[in-house]
């Protein structure tokens, strides 16, 4: 057997070493190569038997209204081709984002440099390891696709995708993809081997945070925008450029803006973005290829730099002062361990992101044209459904990690007399300690956000700190009842549903609670917003958004409903809270046992 | 008097046998050396006689305690120095020994000085201030000891106590045994391969195999019970574990 592909063979057990995973090793292959093929018959045969039904439907509605229309006959034949650049900018940045972070944090997700002893020690040469690595992160690719054109599924919709069109489209992510993997396999593995200590890790560690964040925003851009001009060498624009030209056999894009229609050049055009794409792809492998000369392995050492901690600073004896003996003690030591490391307070920190995306996706819909149809309504969901995340979110950001490598401990702290419950009580009071201040700038960024809908930021700030209160102790209790141990697992996604859940039912319990008292204006509301859509545009959509606006707005009078019903919340969160962390503690403290 | 009593304790972990119908006592300031091949089950009696783990059936008792109905009590007079090395590697070693000495309770003046009298006896007295993850292994071991007796424990869990140990540091741990037994009364329950340790410092020996307790008694009865002239022949021939001649011919 080759070297690489024993590498690729021993990382690819590696990668599916957990204990449900582990069975999948033979079948998975399998499945994935039969997945690119469903995809590659699906999506044509989609096409085929649905957009026509749909368009025919869509013409029949556009026949009603053709009376109100300027432009009659060009109504009826035009159809918005933007929806192909915006699906096809998402496809083109999940092909080639996703496989750099995925494949950097393969890379650092593996155990410390000293443990690749044994397989240094053994004949290889960096060529191989490389490769191997390589060759591992190939399976990432069926799954890329399945992705990427599940994003094309509306394209499929709306166009009629032929078998060759299909074919392109597979072609330019593929490139994208494999790509993306290589670069990322090159550079983490030459970043590794000239400085292998745990700053670079750390920072790596944040910069996959950076990535991550960077890409749920870019994409939320390029849903949003069509053909931004001025970033035409994005590889992701290449790939949406490539999937209009073959989705509508034109360069040229429509955009329906209420009853006018732009026609924009698409840039790069497809064939353009091709050979572009085409050639990153060749020159990243001859690069690679260059780089690849230059690793060597041989200087790997893990290098030991001895931190001397002197003196306790501000915040950690502020902690002790104003928390009880023994839990201050246990909760500065937690908070040190936490917060002493560069990767966890990145992430932790990005969390930021989520308000920001809020914040410049409200200014966009204020000043990009091609927004006048978006209403204040949609701002208004999309950022409460960011607000609720956010502060779901924000404990896990935390609470998973101080579990991260602790099982030895764990023993430790079991062994004292109330180490399970301090440990506990620790880990919430270190989390709100933590959460405090970030929410609080947080609540104030998404108040700016939606500002121009209207809102208190003392209410945006109250709601945002319950929030956080609750998840963390929901959160809390759901990791002190399954601890994982490991940074790589089932276990923690298992974890983040459960909490999500849990707090979104918490979060949604609220809100009834507090919008009981609103109900009279729901009822009074609801008749009219039907009534509004059968006007017509524009003033069905003005008066939908006056009636919610004042929905919004219009508070009950009565301060004693208000109180009672934000009491009742309130204390259906504590309950919840309270449960979780109890129950956490008991199942903590029988864990293995 | 009895420091350790157990009565028929057993713990299953699913269809495994960790630990069968162990009865066993150790008394009161005596220093007792558990020992056992990997796997045997000396870990999970320590577990268990320290309120970790629950056992499947069977009862026992710590310093008078049972360890089901008062694991608190028997949490508090018993130290323990585990087999794997929990650490937290971002606290110093000053940091990590008041953490586990405010799990225990110890007041503040109090753990303060015995944090700095540990770390001098182990001749980490100028290196308290640093973070842990830069520490050697044999080091971290002696922090770890250091963490077992911070709250001055009645009964000491020491579960391969030289592991990772520099002969120097070794010696300083077995001295620091005698010690504490002959001067303290402190009860010792030493879990170890290393069986001229055991020999050296341990009062009565017991040899535990695939969960079940196969021997019990000084070291001076069993070599003379099995005509061995050390511990580690009567080790081999109670366990049977020997090397194969078709092993090594192919080696």
């Amino acid at each position: 057997m080759p070297s690489w592909l024993a590498v690729a063979k021993n990382e690819y057990r590696l990668m599916l070493s957990g204990r449900v995973t582990r069975r999948l090793r033979r079948i998975l292959p399998v499945m994935l190569v039969s997945l690119v093929v469903v995809i590659a018959v699906a999506l044509p045969l989609v096409s085929r038997f649905l957009f026509l039904e749909l368009r025919v439907r869509e013409y029949l509605e556009d026949m009603l209204t053709l009376p109100l229309r300027p432009d009659p006959v060009l109504s009826l034949f035009i159809v918005d081709t933007s929806i192909v650049l915006r699906m096809g900018a998402i496809s083109g940045t999940l092909a080639f984002v996703i496989p750099i972070l995925a494949a950097i944090g393969r890379q650092l997700e593996e155990v410390e440099v000293v443990s690749k002893d044994v397989v240094l020690s053994s004949p290889l040469k960096p060529v191989h390891v490389i490769i191997g690595e390589f060759m591992v992160n190939l399976i990432m690719l069926p799954v890329i696709l399945l992705v990427s054109t599940i994003m094309l599924v509306p394209v499929a919709l709306t166009f009629y995708l032929t078998f060759q069109a299909v074919a392109l489209i597979l072609t330019a992510i593929t490139l994208a993809c494999l790509t993306g993997i290589w670069v990322a396999v090159i550079a983490s593995t030459y970043l590794f081997t000239r400085e292998p200590t745990g700053k670079i890790k750390s920072a790596l560690k944040a910069l996959l945070g950076a990535l991550g964040v960077s890409m749920g925003i870019g994409i939320l851009f390029l849903s949003m925008s069509v053909t931004p001009p001025n970033l035409w060498f994005l590889p992701s624009l290449w790939v949406a450029s490539i999937i209009h030209f073959a989705a509508t056999q034109s360069n040229i894009t429509i955009i329906k803006i209420g009853f006018t229609y732009l026609l924009m050049p698409v840039q790069p055009d497809g064939w353009t973005s091709f050979i572009l794409l085409a050639s990153l792809f060749v020159l990243s492998f001859l690069m690679g290829a260059v780089c690849l000369s230059k690793v060597n392995f041989t200087g790997i050492e893990k290098k030991e730099e001895a931190l001397i901690v002197k003196k306790e600073n501000f915040f950690y004896r502020a902690i002790r002062r104003s928390l009880p003996s023994p839990l201050s003690v246990v909760t500065v030591s937690q908070l040190k361990e936490f917060t002493r490391r560069t990767d966890n307070i990145a992430r932790f920190l990005s969390v930021i992101m989520f308000p920001v995306i809020v914040l410049l996706m409200s200014k966009m819909m204020q000043f990009d044209f091609t927004k006048v149809g978006e209403t204040l309504v949609s701002l208004a969901s999309l950022s409460g459904f960011y607000f609720v995340l956010a502060g779901v979110i924000l404990p896990m950001m935390i609470i998973p990690y101080i579990f991260i490598d602790t099982k030895d401990i764990l023993w430790t702290i079991k062994k004292t007399p109330r180490g399970v419950k301090l440990l506990v009580y620790s880990m919430l009071a270190e989390t709100i300690i933590l959460c405090v201040p970030m929410s609080i700038v947080m609540a104030l960024l998404f108040y700016l956000a939606m500002w121009s809908i209207g809102g208190n930021p003392a209410v945006f700030l109250a709601v945002m700190l319950f929030m956080v209160f609750v998840s963390t102790a929901i959160a809390t209790g759901v990791y002190a009842s399954r601890p994982v141990f490991k940074e790589k697992g089932l276990g923690h996604f298992v974890n983040f549903v459960i909490t999500l859940i849990a707090t979104g039912l918490v979060v949604s319990a609220t809100f009834i609670l507090l919008v009981i008292p609103w109900i009279p204006n729901l009822l009074v509301a609801e008749p009219l917003i039907k009534a509004a859509s059968w006007l017509p545009q524009p003033t069905s959509t003005l008066v939908s958004q006056a009636v919610a606006f004042l929905l919004i707005n219009a508070a009950p009078k009565d301060p004693f409903i208000q109180i009672a019903g934000a009491v009742a919340s309130f204390m259906l969160g504590v309950v919840v809270a309270y449960t979780s962390i109890k129950r956490g503690t008991r199942k903590l403290e029988l864990y293995e046992g | 008097m009895e420091a350790i009593k157990t009565v028929s304790l057993t713990k299953i972990y699913g269809s495994n046998v960790g630990v069968e119908n162990l009865n066993l006592e150790v008394f009161s300031g005596e220093t007792f050396g558990f020992l056992g091949p990997n796997g045997s089950g000396k870990t999970t009696t320590v577990r268990l006689l320290n309120c970790i783990i629950r056992p499947t059936s069977g009862r026992a008792k710590v310093g008078g305690y049972d360890i089901l109905s008062e694991s608190e009590k028997v949490k508090r007079i018993t130290g323990l120095l585990p087999e794997t090395p929990g650490i937290y590697e971002r606290l110093t070693a000053h940091e990590f020994l008041e953490f586990i000495g405010s799990l225990y309770d110890v007041p503040q003046p109090i753990l303060k000085r015995r944090i700095n009298d540990l770390l001098d006896f182990f001749e980490l007295g100028d290196r308290g201030d640093e973070l842990l993850e830069g520490f050697s292994k044999g080091m971290k071991q002696k922090v770890l000891l250091a963490s077992a007796l911070i709250h001055d424990p009645e009964i000491v869990f020491l579960d391969e106590p030289t592991s990772g140990l520099d002969p120097v540091s070794s010696r300083m741990v077995k001295d620091l045994i005698k010690m504490l037994s002959s001067e303290t009364n402190k009860t010792f329950f030493i879990c170890t391969h290393i069986l001229p340790l055991a020999e050296e410092v341990c009062e009565r020996i017991g040899i535990i195999d695939r969960g079940q307790l196969k021997e019990v008694g000084s070291p001076e009865e069993l070599k003379e019970k099995y005509g061995a002239k050390n511990l580690e022949e009567v080790f081999l021939q109670v366990t049977g574990k020997n090397v194969t001649k078709d092993m090594i011919e192919w080696v």
